[in-house]
């Protein structure tokens, strides 16, 4: 997954601004490779056409494009991956549908479940939320910098931090050798997505 | 042609089952129910791969089919007999073109609608509902016996009615040549099932 080191996830409804395929276009555009639909209100229709749609675009620009949860649309869109939550279907069952050349990421909250995806054959793991975030209600605290970096320690698939990363406390999320941060909010949400994102590859590059 | 080898569908409906769900299928299939759709569309993905794992294995100790509502991913997990669309889901055209040799079952709602299925490949349709329904604002206006009529003189191949059915109602829908029933209410809310399914079985001569 090189060049990966930024996994945006595409979200309508902490922005109104933009579908999710107008986002994958100003994404892949300006220099990202790594794109999550993530969408719990679409019906199963709406998900697979707007993640057909958003396959063409990750292709055009030689972005891979995750599929949040449903493994249906992942198989029918041809998109590259999943990314499974707690709630949804187990890595090993995911891995029998979908063979070992897509990507399967698992999402963790303690350093356990980080080494329990690792053991299960994730392929990579987001850890977090590192910092308050808006995107998702959260009841837990955030993690903080040191928690990330034991993770980071002591699994060998990617890691990739996520919550409430924005650019002006990304240096120090990299500062625990994490293989990359995933953004929503961050760049979703700002005022312009495209320099959001230039800045975000620009420090993420340096590092 | 191919034919489905069951008259009595049996859709479940965990939210006014009579016993906890498990048991209510169970009872249902030693009554001798042969086909079992699950559908509950407000599981989380790991809860619907739970139920479904463990329907099929019930199922498949009393020689049943099962069909699942809309998620090739959870089909083909599980190895179920039949992926159910409903009529506005992803078309049969895009789940062939993924996976050919996956049986279809269709939702429609109109002639227009049961021919497009029969021609895109769907090896049995749920035409209804045929009778007004408590849960008949999902459903749309009842469709009437006419209807379920000319639907079955419009396709070759199996049409079962749904909405609202029972017994009696069943006896009416197969003389207009309905292949079948598909059953919600009826026997989810029932608790004597033997004697609920006796009924069905003396009206469809086999279940």
């Amino acid at each position: 997954m090189k060049s990966c080191k930024l996994y945006v996830i595409t979200d309508v409804n902490i922005q109104k601004k933009y579908s999710h395929v107008e986002l994958s276009e100003i994404l892949c555009k300006n220099g990202v490779k790594l794109i999550q639909f993530r969408d719990k209100l679409m019906n199963t229709k709406e998900l697979f056409q707007t993640a057909k749609k958003m396959k063409i675009i990750c292709e055009k620009y030689k972005a891979k494009l995750i599929i949040n949860d449903r493994v249906d649309i992942a198989m029918l869109s041809g998109a590259d991956g999943v990314h499974l939550g707690k709630d949804d279907m187990s890595v090993k069952d995911v891995r029998k549908l979908l063979g070992k050349n897509k990507i399967i990421g698992g999402t963790a909250h303690s350093l356990k479940e980080a080494i329990d995806a690792e053991k299960d054959g994730a392929d990579y793991v987001g850890y977090g939320h590192i910092f308050p975030t808006q995107t998702k209600l959260k009841s837990d605290k955030p993690k903080g910098i040191s928690k990330l970096k034991e993770v980071v320690d002591k699994v060998s698939i990617a890691v990739y931090a996520i919550g409430g990363i924005i650019h002006s406390n990304i240096e120090e999320v990299l500062s625990t050798g994490v293989y990359g941060v995933a953004v929503s909010g961050g760049i979703i949400n700002t005022k312009n997505v495209k320099s959001s994102v230039r800045n975000f590859l620009r420090i993420l590059n340096e590092s | 042609m191919y034919s489905p080898d069951f008259r009595l569908l049996l859709i479940t409906d965990r939210k006014n089952s009579y016993h906890p769900i498990l048991k209510q299928v169970e009872e249902c299939l030693k009554a001798g129910v042969r086909a079992v759709q699950l559908r509950e569309k407000d599981l989380t993905t790991g809860e619907l791969i739970f139920l479904a794992k463990k329907l099929r294995n019930v199922t498949s100790k009393y020689k049943a089919k099962f069909i699942i509502n809309e998620r090739i991913d959870v089909a083909m997990l599980v190895e179920a007999d039949y992926l159910h669309l409903p009529s506005s889901s992803i078309d049969i055209e895009d789940i062939k073109c993924f996976n050919k040799k996956i049986r279809i079952g269709k939702s429609v709602h109109s002639i227009q609608e049961a021919i497009r299925a029969e021609k895109s490949g769907a090896d049995y349709l749920l035409f209804g509902p045929i009778f007004s329904t408590p849960n008949k604002k999902r459903f749309g206006k009842p469709q009437g016996l006419n209807s379920l009529k000319e639907i079955n003189l419009s396709v070759k191949i199996p049409v079962y009615a749904v909405g609202g059915i029972n017994s009696s109602r069943a006896r009416k829908c197969m003389g207009v040549g309905a292949e079948g029933v598909a059953v919600i209410r009826d026997l989810m809310c029932s608790e004597n099932l033997k004697q609920r399914v006796g009924e069905y079985k003396k009206i469809l001569n086999k279940l």
